[in-house]
This record gives C-alpha cells, structure tokens and sequence, in this order.
C-alpha cells in the first residue's frame, strides 16, 4: 500500500512536469479537489503522574480538576465534534497517588487505552519501578510507547518501544517521534539498567527527517520528556525547537509547566516551530486544530488563533 | 464500451488526484486550547464504575485520618512548611534509631510531590501524594568538606529542605553556614539523615556517592512522616529561617 501511494505520487509528479497537471487543474473537476481541508485536532497530556480522580475539594488551588472519568468524558466529546483525532501523552504517567504504590500503574494504562491513546512517550517517573515494572504493565496499554534517543537494545523493552508511529488521518500523514531526559541522576541506577542515552537533537533531527523525506508526513510532532526551558546549557523543548528542522510540534512534560499558549519559535532554517505543554496530573487538556488545504503554492503566511478555555490559577 | 472504460478511467484518475494532492499546513486556522476540565461538568459513569473497585481498595487504608495541621503546608524556596515536614519527620524518626545524636537533614525540593497540604485533618493518602517514593532513610557520617559541597548544591538550587542547619545564600552560594548553631568546621564529622535516593548521588548530590559510613535504617521515609504526624497530633509547622536569601 505504502509504495503504490509513492508510485501514484511519483506519476503525479511525472505529469506535472509534462503540463498536463496544470491542464487539469484548471479543469471544473479540479474544484473537488481544491475542496478538500482537512482538520486535524491534537489532544495532548503529560505528567499525568497516576492523578486517577480529581483532585478532592479541600481547598488546594487544584480541587475539582482533573479526573480520568471526567477526562474520558471530555475526550469522547470532542470525538464526536471532529472527525481525526490524534491523543497523544509526553509522559510521567506513573507516580504521585496511592494508585501507582498499590496497582503499579494499571489502572492508568487501562483508563488510557479506553480513552483511546494513540501514543506516548516514557518519562523519568515511569521507570519508579524499573524497567520490569513497564514490561508488568504493557499488556493493559493499548498505545504504543515511542522514544527514539534511548537504546533499549539490550533491554527487556527492546521489542516494546519504537521510535516513531505514524498515523494517517484523512488524507494527512503524521509522524510522531518521542524523546526522553537523562535518566542519570533522575533515576536510580537499577532501575534502567543497560538503557544508553543518546543525544536528544542529532535523534530527534535524524529521525524527523525519516519522517519527512521518506515517508512524507505532513505533520511532525516529537512528544518530549525533556522539560520546557532551563538555564545554562541543559537540553530543553526550548532548545531543541531551536535546533530542529523538520519538527512542527513539540509536546513537552517534565517540568510541569502550564503554558498558557504554545510558544512559537524559529527552527534553524527559521521556519516556526510550536511548543506546548499543559501543567501536570491532568488538571488540563492541551487541543491544537492543524488545518490542512491542498497546495496552491509553496508560499503561505501563517496566521494564528489561539483560544483558551480555563483559567491560569494553576 | 471501451469509451465507458475509459472515461471511468480518467474518472478514477481524477479522484485519484485528489487523493493525492500534496497538502500544505495554512496555518490560517490553527488553533490552541487549553482545556481545564473541571468547570465543564463532564463525567463519564463507564470510567467512574471501572475505577471504583479499585478506588474501595484504596480508601480503606488511605482515608484514614492520622492527624491535623493548623496552617496550609507549602512547598515552597527557599524554606517552605511542606519541606520542613519532612526534614523534621526525618530527624525526628533518626534519633530514636540511631546510637549517634543526628546533626543535619537534607533532601531534595524535587522529592516534595504535591504543592500544599491545606489546613485542617492529614490522611494517609495526603502522605503518599507528599511522598510517593519508596525511597529508605539513610544515615551518613560525613565530613564538614563533603557536607560544605552538599550544601553549596542546596543553594545553586535555591534551597532545599533543611533541618539542624541555617545559612544565607548569596550569588547561589551558601555563606555563614551554621551547624546546631556553630559555625561549619570543614575537619568535623556530622551525621546525615537523608534518603537513599540523595544518599545514590540523586540530583546531582554526587559528592555523597559511594559514601562509605552509610547505615540504612531500614525504614521508609514516607513510614516517618506517618510516624511523626501521628505523634504530634496536630501540626503547626513554621519557616523559621533555616535558609535565607541576601538580596
């Protein structure tokens, strides 16, 4: 399937450069095609950090948000309002309430798979019990887990993680990268036991480009485990967008930092790059449209809304 | 026939086309949202009936009221209530379990798990979120030189909890530390409580790293804070100038 839709893309090309696509471009058919916009609509969390039930009504900023039975509701919503779909989580899904001490991380796999997760990547917290303490877990994960700077290869994961997914929704292709912090120093020694990190840009770049040059996605996202922004030198989303070249989007976690809008920075060839990153233990439900149209020509000014639902309190 | 063919063919081409125009981001309509959904009234009854059991489990252990305070807990830098806890519940928990009187506790910001414990009574489960970890207490028997590094690592990072120690931080650095009230001795020999965790060179707390007078005490320190709420009954924790800043 994968190659006859290169082949087609290649005679479509062919014909392009014959003239015959701009003869029937300009045919009235072509009208059904130009039609065709596709919304994609990106649901993101991160640093879920086993927040099961809302927080309870005790008077802390935080009381009354969040939830997993309020989240599935919200998510089944907006699946019935747009038609693709993409949920996504930048991890941390383990650690932070008497569910993870007690059930390992179980309860969060299953309620994610059933809000219908597509993928996530792994964050320090999630290795609390060790690399066995995931493998434990993954049969009730429906999603699959992506990192692409940890070599696994001599671990128990080594069949479990991936370094991208791609998904197709509608006529758009999406590729999605993950990337994880050094573990040194985060994590007991043990617990991710023959891991090897790697550089987080030079993979992230490498396998972006895979992404776009050979298998043409339309949209990039990398979900980051890095951490928004530090000082000094340390690795962050930040400077990763800054150093990236292929990425539209990053999803970060780590630092627990609500933004109340995505930061839009310029990657190294100058073309914009979003950031986002929506707090911790699931108080928010980051929601980024991407509106696609076929291409008329190759220069396009982009102009942005940003809506935002929620107050900033936390 | 053959022209059906065909123009059934240029049909499917052109619808083929459209399959495969190359798309192109506008921009024009992207948009952002940050949902917060606690306003939005929503619940899913499936998800809340799927929880439940587990959720009985757990509130039989973890509803359990094991004591009050009277202010709002704080994690807070460079000193906050929160972090006081659970220095203090360390200290408290070291001297009655280990043969040598304790002098110092540290331990890491990071490892406050939750922003504030609010007024009123603490249940078990608020102990678990404050400290979710299994990490063991450890004592160690440093000298003033490493003790000296580690509390210059508290500083860089804006303060940590402390107990049995005051300084000042000026330009990131810790200055007049005080050790039970007399001044650091770089030649002395103090006894830390900490936790495994910062006692593994965790946060960078690498100068304690394979240090070799380590005892565990076989004890969780969540266990300790537990303990030490219980024994005091009612809290009234105070920021009492363990760290202060120098503008």
């Amino acid at each position: 399937m994968e190659e006859l839709q290169l082949n087609r893309r290649r005679f479509i090309k062919t014909a392009a450069s014959f003239g015959a696509f701009g003869l029937l471009a300009n045919s009235p058919l072509s009208v059904f095609a130009r039609k065709q916009s596709t919304t994609i609509t990106v649901l993101h969390t991160n640093d879920w950090h086993s927040r099961i039930e809302a927080f309870p009504m005790d008077g802390s900023n935080a009381q009354g948000l969040g939830g997993a039975a309020a989240r599935v509701a919200l998510i089944e919503k907006i699946r019935t309002e747009s038609e693709h779909v993409l949920l996504l989580d930048a991890g941390d899904i383990f650690q932070g309430t008497p569910y993870f001490n007690f059930f390992g991380g179980e309860l969060e796999y299953k309620l994610m798979s059933q809000m219908g997760y597509d993928a996530a990547t792994l964050g320090n917290h999630d290795f609390d019990n060790g690399i066995e303490g995931i493998i434990k877990q993954l049969p009730h994960a429906s999603f699959e887990f992506i990192n692409c700077n940890y070599d696994v290869s001599q671990t128990p994961l080594a069949k479990h993680i991936k370094p991208y997914k791609i998904l197709k929704k509608g006529n758009i292709k999406i590729g999605v990268l993950g990337i994880g912090i050094e573990l040194a120093g985060l994590v007991p020694d043990a617990n991710y036991k023959g891991i090897v990190y790697n550089d987080p840009v030079a993979n992230a770049n490498k396998v972006a480009a895979q992404l776009k040059n050979q298998h043409k996605c339309d949209l990039i996202i990398c979900l980051s485990h890095l951490g928004y922004k530090y000082g000094g030198d340390k690795i962050s989303d930040v400077k990763l967008a800054e150093q990236s070249e292929h990425i539209d989007l990053i999803i970060g976690g780590h630092t627990h930092t609500f933004l109340p809008q995505p930061d839009r920075i310029k990657n190294k060839i100058g073309k914009e790059v979003m950031v986002n990153q929506v707090g911790w233990a699931g108080i928010h439900l980051g929601r980024i449209d991407y509106t696609f149209e076929p291409l008329k020509n190759k220069d396009f000014q982009a102009n942005t809304t940003i809506i935002n639902i929620g107050s900033n309190k936390c | 026939m053959k022209f059906q063919h065909s123009f059934l063919t240029l049909i499917t081409w052109f619808l083929l086309q459209a399959c495969n125009t190359q798309y192109v981001q506008t921009g024009k309509q992207t948009s952002s949202t940050r949902i917060q959904y606690d306003s939005l009234k929503l619940y899913d009854s499936t998800a809340h009936y799927f929880i439940a059991p587990y959720k009985k489990q757990l509130d039989a252990q973890m509803n359990v009221v094991i004591g009050s305070t009277q202010t709002t807990l704080l994690k807070e830098r460079p000193e906050g209530t929160l972090g006081n806890l659970i220095v203090d519940a360390a200290v408290w928990y070291a001297t009655k379990n280990y043969p040598k009187p304790i002098d110092v506790s540290v331990m890491n910001y990071g490892g406050i798990r939750i922003p504030s414990i609010a007024a009123g009574n603490i249940t078990v489960g608020k102990i678990y979120e404050l400290m979710p970890f299994d990490n063991m207490l450890d004592v160690l028997e440093i000298n003033g030189t490493t003790l000296n590094e580690l509390l210059q690592l508290v500083a860089a990072n804006g303060g940590w909890p402390l107990a049995g120690v005051q300084f000042t931080i000026s330009n990131n650095k810790a200055v007049d530390i005080m050790i039970g009230g007399e001044l650091l001795q770089l030649n002395k020999t103090y006894t830390l409580i900490t936790s495994d965790y910062i006692a593994n060179g965790g946060d960078n707390a690498v100068m304690l790293k394979n240090y070799s007078k380590r005892t565990g005490l076989n004890y969780k320190l969540r266990d300790a804070i537990l303990e030490y709420v219980k024994s005091a009954g009612q809290l009234n924790m105070q920021n009492n100038g363990r760290i202060t800043v120098k503008p």
